[in-house]
């Protein structure tokens, strides 16, 4: 199923920060990071997904959990991922608004 | 078995705290200079000891892209940088890539290891960098290696603390003398000056407060080095037949362990590799010129090594020059048995003895002449290196001139 209408990711700032930080750490062109783009189309190794899923995590102070049934794998098209990580930051938003430990890692 | 196979050595890199070449770790060498100085790269408040043999001014982004250096731990860019130099720009290409390996001492990335979990315990981070794993695996310097040149024959590392690389060049020189490959860059690297490591170091009570002095009488304990030694090791007529530059021939490799003590050295164990690398070079004791000691400069270490190679060398000792060059570059660890290879083929190579620095007063102990202070000429023809580690583990090398 398509998380995101029209394969378009529309303009939530912080959709656009989430794949700034993806196509740099994967180093994927920013431009072919579509919705329906899927991770094995685009080339991303699975070190490259795992640092790009650190640095979100780090940037947004946020724990994406993995996948149980298919750790690794749980991501398969570029929209997955994004829709994964705004619904962890819009539960975050609700249970908490602390800042603590931003920034603690590096 | 084909014994024909010989084994040369046609690349040697370095970087240690007499500098980041292999011509500056021997220019060093020979002219006694010492690379144990005042800790500068980590806070020394909590440690008992203030001085190390530091590789200084050495600058990871000069050598890497920073993409490639989230990757590695200080431990794989010091063996990659001496891998290089090892290499002089030259590609496996001419090869069947099975034909070439990579063995290596076995090294913890020990600054990830360090700041990782200080950063979990101390200070409580939420997560740890993906690459922590990779980065500290004591394989990761075999690997990186083998990555760099594509060698794509045996590749693994080899764990016995501070013998560790000297297993490594041993097993090398066998699997290219049986026929199992043709080339290895093999030696290790150790980059374990952290402030977790050091402070175990202090546990144990054997580290010297200010410098490192084997076989003299005031010697007072170990100084802990840091650095890298990767020699390129090639089957002898194939190295001919390209015209290579062979700075010596390794001969023989003897290996035993003492299974008695863990940390106190064993005459007996030490003796008997010895021995065994001098039957596998069928080389008489007489034979050898120069031997590269373990030379740690603990009370222990100094005394059993001249009483095992007093038994091993008989009379033949009082003529034969044994050195210490842990008294300048520092006991390096999983590398140090690679980098006094190194210096055991340079040497034979210039016939230069290398010194024993720090050296003050003789010790009825240690009855030898170890090349006091200063370096020497001599025409060596053929060379020992010895290791032994914690965990009575023994290696020994022996190397012969060039010709």
């Amino acid at each position: 199923m398509m998380p995101f209408a029209h394969n378009d990711f529309g303009s939530d700032p912080r959709i656009a920060r989430i794949l700034d930080i993806f196509a740099k750490e994967t180093e994927t062109d920013r431009a072919l990071l579509r919705p329906d783009a899927t991770l094995d189309d685009l080339g991303v190794a699975s070190l490259d997904l795992t640092m790009a899923v650190f640095e979100i995590e780090s940037v947004f102070d946020i724990e994406i959990p993995v996948v149980a049934a298919q750790p690794g794998a749980e991501f398969t098209t570029v929209g997955a991922l994004v829709a994964h990580v705004i619904t962890v930051l819009d539960g975050k938003k609700l249970e908490t608004p602390s800042q603590a430990g931003a920034g603690a890692t590096g | 078995m084909t014994s024909a196979r010989r084994v040369a050595i046609t690349g040697i890199g370095a970087i240690t705290a007499l500098g980041h070449t292999a011509a500056a770790l021997w220019n060093g060498v020979q002219s006694g200079a010492c690379g144990i100085r005042p800790i500068a790269n980590i806070p020394t408040e909590r440690l008992a000891v203030s001085h190390a043999a530091e590789v200084i001014g050495f600058d990871p982004a000069t050598h890497f892209d920073s993409r490639r250096l989230t990757t590695i731990d200080r431990t794989s860019q010091l063996a990659l940088v001496a891998a290089r130099e090892a290499m002089a720009g030259r590609s496996l290409a001419e090869l069947e890539p099975a034909r070439a390996g990579v063995i290596l001492g076995a090294a913890i990335g020990q600054e990830t290891f360090d700041s990782s979990y200080k950063s979990l315990y101390g200070e409580n981070a939420k997560r740890l960098h993906p690459m922590t794993v990779p980065r500290i695996m004591p394989n990761a310097p075999a690997s990186h290696v083998s990555m760099e040149f594509g060698a794509r024959g045996p590749c693994f590392a080899t764990a016995s603390a501070c013998a560790s690389s000297t297993h490594a060049i041993g097993l090398a020189f066998q699997m290219i003398r049986s026929g199992m490959m043709d080339l290895a860059l093999t030696g290790g690297s150790d980059a374990s000056i952290v402030v977790g490591f050091m402070k175990a170091w202090d546990a144990l009570r054997v580290l010297s407060p200010d410098a490192c002095r084997p076989f003299s009488a005031d010697r007072n304990g170990l100084v802990i080095g840091e650095g890298a030694a990767i020699l390129v090791l090639e089957e002898w007529h194939h190295a001919k037949m390209r015209g290579a530059d062979i700075h010596a021939e390794l001969i023989g490799f003897g290996m035993t362990a003492d299974a008695g003590e863990l940390t106190a050295p064993d005459a007996n164990g030490a003796a008997r590799a010895m021995q065994a690398a001098l039957s596998d070079a069928a080389v008489t004791a007489d034979e050898v010129d120069y031997v590269n000691a373990h030379g740690t400069g603990t009370r222990l270490n100094d005394k059993t090594e001249v009483a095992a190679l007093r038994h091993v060398f008989g009379p033949h000792l009082d003529a034969m020059p044994v050195s210490s060059s842990k008294s300048m570059h520092g006991h390096c660890l999983n590398a140090g048995g690679a980098i006094e290879a190194a210096i055991t083929a340079l040497a034979l190579r210039q016939g230069i003895l290398p010194p024993t620095i720090g050296f003050r007063a003789p010790d009825p102990d240690c009855a030898i002449d170890c090349v006091p202070n200063e370096a020497r000429h001599a025409p060596i023809q053929i060379a020992m290196s010895n290791s032994f580690a914690f965990g009575g583990l023994n290696a020994v090398l022996l190397l012969r001139r060039a010709a």
